[in-house]
C-alpha cells in the first residue's frame, strides 16, 4: 500500500475509501485519485483505487484524464489576463 | 555568484528574463498581447509555503473535494485547491533544477491565451517556445501556463555571465533569418486550411492553426516577411516532409504539433 519509506495509516485508508466512493456515488465508473503526480510531463501517474472488495489499492501507470485531477490555474492568469 | 532579477515581481536570473522579453516581443508582434509571468523562481520555503496552501493531512480534509496526493515526510498529503498540483519541497522545478527552473506564464489579452491549454495563442507558443530557450514541460498534466527555461544562468547578449539586470520589453529584434517562411494551404478543395511557420535551417515546421489567408499574411508580417505563400496541401505536407527530414540529419528530434490539435478560427 505504500513504498518503503511511507505508510498509509488507517486514517489515510478510510479518507481515501470515502473520496473514491463519493467519486462512484457522483457517476465515475472506474474512482481514481492521483499520487505523486509526476513532473516529467508524461501525464502518467499512479493512483488510489478501490479493489473487488472495497478495499483501498494502488493502480499504477494511469493517465491523468482516467482520474479525478483537475489543475484549473485559477490562480495564474492574472488581472490583466483572462 | 548569481544576480537574480524580477519579472512581474516574479525572481529570475538575467537569462531568463531575457528570454521572456524575446517571447513578449514577438508575441505581441504576432499577437497583440504581452507575456506576463505569475511565477518563477522559487526558494525551499516558497516552495513550503505554497505546498502547504493547497495540501492537508488526511484529518484536516474534512469532505472537501481531493484532486492529487503527495507524499511528504514520511505522511500522506491532499490536495484541496482546484488550482494546480504542487511538488513537495525541494524536489519542484521552480526550484533551481541544475541549469533549469520553471515559470508560470500568462498573457495580457481578455481570453484565454497562453495559460489556456488549446488555445491558438498555446498552441503557438508550445510549437515554438525552443525558440525561446523554454520547454513546454506543463502540458502532460494540464498545465499549459508551466513552461522549463534551459540554461538559466546563461549571460546575457551584451551583459556578463549571471549578473546585469533584465533586458527591456522590446529587445532589438534579431535580424530576420532567411532560410524563415510562412506557408498556408489554398486549395479550394481543402476545407481545412493550415498554416505553418517554416525554418529550413533550423529544421522546424510550427503550424499555427487553420486560420484565414488573412491571418496568415498578419503571421508572415510579424517574421518580416511580404506575405505568406499559398501552397497545395501536397505540397504543405511535402514541405513538412523535407523539414522533418533537415532536422533529423541534424541530429535533432523533429517536434512537430498535429494541425488536427490546432482549432479551426472560421475566416
Amino acid at each position: 500500500m505504500a513504498n518503503d519509506e511511507n505508510t498509509l495509516t488507517e486514517e489515510d485508508e478510510a479518507v481515501i475509501r470515502g473520496l473514491l466512493e463519493d467519486q462512484a456515488r457522483a457517476g465515475a465508473e472506474r474512482p481514481l485519485l492521483p499520487l505523486d503526480v509526476d513532473i516529467d510531463g508524461d501525464g502518467i501517474a499512479d493512483a488510489w483505487g478501490l479493489g473487488d472488495d472495497g478495499q483501498v489499492v494502488l493502480v499504477p501507470g494511469v493517465p491523468l484524464d482516467a482520474t479525478c485531477y483537475v489543475s484549473d490555474g485559477d490562480d495564474v492568469r492574472g488581472e490583466d489576463g483572462a | 555568484m548569481v544576480t537574480f532579477v524580477e519579472r512581474d515581481g516574479q525572481r529570475v536570473t538575467p537569462w531568463m528574463a531575457y528570454c521572456i522579453d524575446r517571447l513578449s516581443a514577438d508575441m505581441h508582434s504576432l499577437f497583440g498581447v504581452w507575456v506576463r509571468v505569475r511565477s518563477a523562481i522559487r526558494t525551499y520555503e516558497d516552495q513550503k509555503r505554497i505546498f502547504l496552501e493547497r495540501y492537508v493531512t488526511a484529518g484536516d480534509v474534512n469532505g472537501r473535494r481531493v484532486y492529487d496526493t503527495r507524499w511528504w515526510n514520511g505522511r500522506l498529503w491532499y490536495r484541496i485547491s482546484s488550482a494546480g498540483t504542487v511538488a513537495v519541497p525541494g524536489t519542484s522545478n521552480h526550484e533551481i533544477q541544475g541549469s533549469k527552473a520553471a515559470v508560470d506564464l500568462y498573457d495580457t489579452g481578455s481570453d484565454g491565451g497562453i495559460a489556456t491549454m488549446g488555445s491558438a495563442r498555446s498552441n503557438w507558443l508550445r510549437a515554438n517556445a525552443w525558440k525561446y530557450g523554454l520547454v513546454a514541460s506543463g502540458f502532460g498534466f494540464g498545465e499549459a501556463w508551466h513552461y522549463d527555461v534551459l540554461n538559466i544562468f546563461n549571460a546575457v547578449p551584451g551583459k556578463p555571465a549571471g549578473g546585469g539586470t533584465s533586458t527591456p520589453a522590446n529587445p532589438k529584434r534579431k535580424k530576420r533569418n532567411m532560410s524563415t517562411g510562412v506557408i498556408h494551404t489554398d486549395d479550394k478543395s481543402d476545407s481545412k486550411r493550415s498554416g505553418a511557420i517554416v525554418d529550413f535551417e533550423a529544421g522546424t515546421f510550427s503550424p499555427f492553426g487553420w486560420f484565414s489567408v488573412a491571418y496568415a499574411n498578419g503571421v508572415a508580417k510579424g517574421f518580416g516577411l511580404e506575405a505568406s505563400g499559398p501552397v497545395t496541401r501536397g505540397h504543405y505536407d511535402a514541405i513538412k516532409a523535407t523539414v522533418a527530414a533537415r532536422a533529423a540529419a541534424m541530429g535533432k528530434v523533429f517536434v512537430d504539433i498535429a494541425d488536427e490539435d490546432v482549432p479551426q478560427i472560421k475566416s
